[in-house]
């Protein structure tokens, strides 16, 4: 039995990770941060989950073969936009950039093709995860 | 002056490693390792945060915040690791 | 044909990824494999042939000038390293689909192989010191969870074994890249060497130096860092085996003529008598170790370890001679150790152990397996009509002209050495009378074809030694001139 302590700390400090790590993805391209350390916060808010909750708290041990895709996909994705700047910007990993004009605030925003590179990094990061805590979890 | 006490700070912080890494080594049971371990965590956090003010940039403040995440979440299992054993995602 | 230089990565790369999404289609998996497998040894070839005709190729990946962004690059060392990793890993590969016979089992080995060769691949063609890193990151992952693969106890240990060794392996190598970019403020390997060259009486680039032979030294197994290869060249499944002793300890001898043959080059002097002593050391510790196994696996992994201390002999006398004796010597040791390891696989699926005292009489069970064995056995042992006589014939050649006595008598003291553990070994297994129990079943006709496949090759190398030193000797005479490359780098800002 899980202390109610520990459970109350989970309930606030997780749903903070999850936005932590959200933000953490998003900057990564100027700043320190990226799609492993954002899927690394995540993993790591859903692994005080299972350790406050127990591995029944999800019902994900049943959808194993889902995050088996979902890491795959992501490592796919990321591929992709390396091969894209092949096919597309002349060398390999090549990053486009586009400046688009925000509607109602007026700014100038910065996306770059990185940003997916960066999203398949997150998902093969938190498919991993998640992958190893149903494992262990089985395993009895 | 920052310099003279950021330098007297790491040599603090270093100390102190050095002392977590003699606990680490002749540690006789496991806790004391984890509990070492966990300490090792946090000063490498005061490392940082120590560096970063004699820098005079913000920009590792994000890696405080994830080690000491990190170090949360490594600590809370290892303890759920020694009460329980190998049934760590039991409710 | 400018992104022929990734493609070697690119496509094994591409093919892991597309292993893990075909997880449930076995058929579609074995036309990926077959496809891709063939396609990156075309691959490597054409690369080959034209870096001979051209010169060092270089890539900048993602259009970053040198030396600020990640830079690719193929010389003839590398070319020559990753021809030889395909054609190990075709076979291997090929020999896989006979040895593991479970689809659950293929599903997660091939996918991993795949990473895995996209790291070697990566690891020979990288022109940076961190990258370099990253790539030894990639193939130790895939090789930790292909060796506990199969789940044995001696796996298990084995892996426990492999992981230690490159965990500290990693954290030294860390320090060494760091400690190398705080002193030069570059990571880019021709940057350093022009930034590093005004400065090489400074200590603390000798001491990164010797940080650096002592991460590659692990890799590859040099002597006092020897303990770890036994164990786990043994304990794995066979084609992996094959793998890791045909072309992955060499990637650390690759790292090592990288590093003193480009960064360090004022430094080779200062290190050639450390890397002789260490080299005569680890061939005789090597085959003395061998000389006492009673199991053919871990008799081949000590082997391994005393031909590295040949090859890294060769490197360590500094000429372009010996350079070219080591890389003639990386080639034919490739070939013919894989093709030892999976002939030793071939037994264990025969009776379902590698003892030697459990298997006999393979004469008049298999001849064909016999034969293999047996052109596998003289040419490790450098008996003329194979590979290997060229290459330690080259090798002695080049210490005597260097005046290099000593190592030379030591190479050939452990040259009978290795020709006695090799004919026991075979006479053991295929001469001796019938072991007991049950009767021997005929070794499958699927495992025969890749071992000899290869056994072929080491004659080849034998009979066509001259085409083969002429290019070991370029690529020995291209790395003798540091400024070729470092052009080839920082040219093109």
């Amino acid at each position: 039995m899980t202390s109610l302590i520990f459970k109350s700390i989970t309930k606030t400090v997780s749903p903070i990770l999850m936005i932590f790590s959200l933000y953490l993805l998003l900057r990564g391209h100027q700043m320190p941060g990226g799609g492993f350390i954002a899927g690394l916060m995540t993993s790591a808010g859903l692994v005080l989950i299972y350790l406050a909750y127990g591995c029944d708290f999800f019902d994900w041990h049943k959808r194993s073969r889902f995050f088996y895709y979902l890491f795959s996909g992501g490592l796919a994705l990321s591929f992709l936009t390396g091969l894209a700047g092949l096919f597309i910007g002349g060398t390999f990993l090549k990053s486009g950039v586009a400046h688009v004009e925000m509607p109602f605030i007026h700014e100038s925003w910065e996306f770059a093709s990185a940003g997916i590179f960066d999203i398949g990094v997150y998902l093969v990061v938190c498919g991993v995860c998640v992958s190893l805590m149903t494992l262990l979890g089985e395993e009895e | 002056m920052i310099d003279l006490y950021a330098t007297i700070a790491f040599m603090v912080l270093a100390l102190s490693l050095a002392s977590c890494f003699y606990r680490l080594f002749i540690g006789p049971t496991l806790p004391d390792r984890v509990v070492a371990i966990d300490t090792m965590t946090t000063i490498i956090i005061a490392m940082i945060a120590v560096y970063c003010i004699k820098e005079g940039n913000a920009i590792f403040y994000d890696a405080i915040l994830v080690l000491s995440i990190l170090g949360f979440v490594g600590t809370v299992s290892m303890a759920k690791f020694l009460a329980k054993g190998r049934k760590i995602f039991d409710q | 044909m400018t992104h022929l230089l990734v493609l070697p990565i690119l496509i094994p790369l591409g093919t892991a990824i597309v292993l893990l999404l075909l997880r449930a289609n076995p058929m579609g998996r074995r036309i990926v494999i077959g496809i891709s497998g063939l396609s990156i040894l075309v691959a490597d070839i054409v690369l080959l042939t034209s870096i001979y005709q051209k010169g060092i190729h270089s890539y900048q990946v993602g259009g970053w000038s040198a030396p600020f962004g990640i830079v690719m690059v193929g010389d003839l060392l590398s070319g020559i390293m990753l021809v030889l990793a395909s054609v190990i890993s075709l076979s291997a590969l090929s020999y896989s689909f006979g040895y593991l016979k479970k689809e659950a089992q293929q599903a997660l080995f091939h996918p991993l192989f795949f990473f895995m060769w996209a790291g070697t691949n990566g690891a020979f063609l990288t022109g940076d010191i961190f990258n370099l890193f990253v790539m030894f990151e990639v193939m130790l992952m895939s090789i930790y969870a292909l060796l506990v693969m199969l789940g044995e106890k001696k796996q298990i240990e084995a892996g426990f074994k492999l992981i230690s060794m490159g965990l500290f392996t990693s954290a030294l190598f860390l320090a060494a890249a760091g400690g190398i970019y705080a002193f030069a403020g570059t990571l880019n390997m021709a940057d350093l060497a022009l930034k590093i060259k005004p400065h090489v009486d400074h200590p603390l680039v000798s001491a990164i130096a010797m940080m650096f032979i002592g991460v590659f030294g692990l890799k590859a197994a040099m002597m006092p860092f020897h303990f770890w290869l036994p164990d786990v060249h043994s304990a794995a499944p066979t084609p992996i085996s094959a793998m890791l002793s045909g072309i992955l300890i060499k990637v650390g001898v690759y790292a090592i003529i990288r590093v003193f043959c480009l960064i360090f080059v004022d430094l080779q002097g200062y290190f050639q008598g450390f890397i002789l002593t260490m080299a005569c050391i680890t061939m005789f510790v090597g085959a003395l170790g061998a000389v006492a196994q009673t199991d053919i696996k871990r008799l081949l992994a000590y082997s391994s370890v005393s031909q590295i201390g040949y090859i890294l002999m060769g490197v360590g006398f500094f000429t372009v001679g010996g350079m070219s004796a080591a890389l003639f010597y990386i080639i034919s040791h490739g070939v013919i150790k894989s093709s030892l390891f999976l002939a030793a696989g071939i037994l264990k699926k025969m009776r379902g152990s590698t003892e030697m005292s459990d298997h006999g009489d393979m004469i008049n069970t298999s001849p064909a397996f016999t034969t293999i064995f047996f052109i596998g056995v003289i040419s490790l042992g450098g008996i003329p009509p194979s590979g290997g006589f060229f290459m330690k014939f080259q090798l002695i050649k080049a210490g005597l002209d260097g005046a290099f006595y000593i190592p030379v008598i030591v190479a050939f003291m452990v040259s009978l050495m290795t020709l006695f553990y090799l004919f026991r070994s075979w006479q053991k297994i295929c001469l001796s009378g019938p072991p007991q129990g049950n009767p021997l079943a005929r070794p499958s006709v699927k495992l025969l074809i890749p071992v000899g496949i290869l056994a072929m090759l080491c004659l080849v190398l034998g009979l066509a030694a001259s085409p083969v030193s002429g290019l070991t000797q370029a690529a020995a005479e291209q790395l003798f001139s540091p400024e070729l490359y470092i052009r080839a780098v920082m040219g093109a800002m």
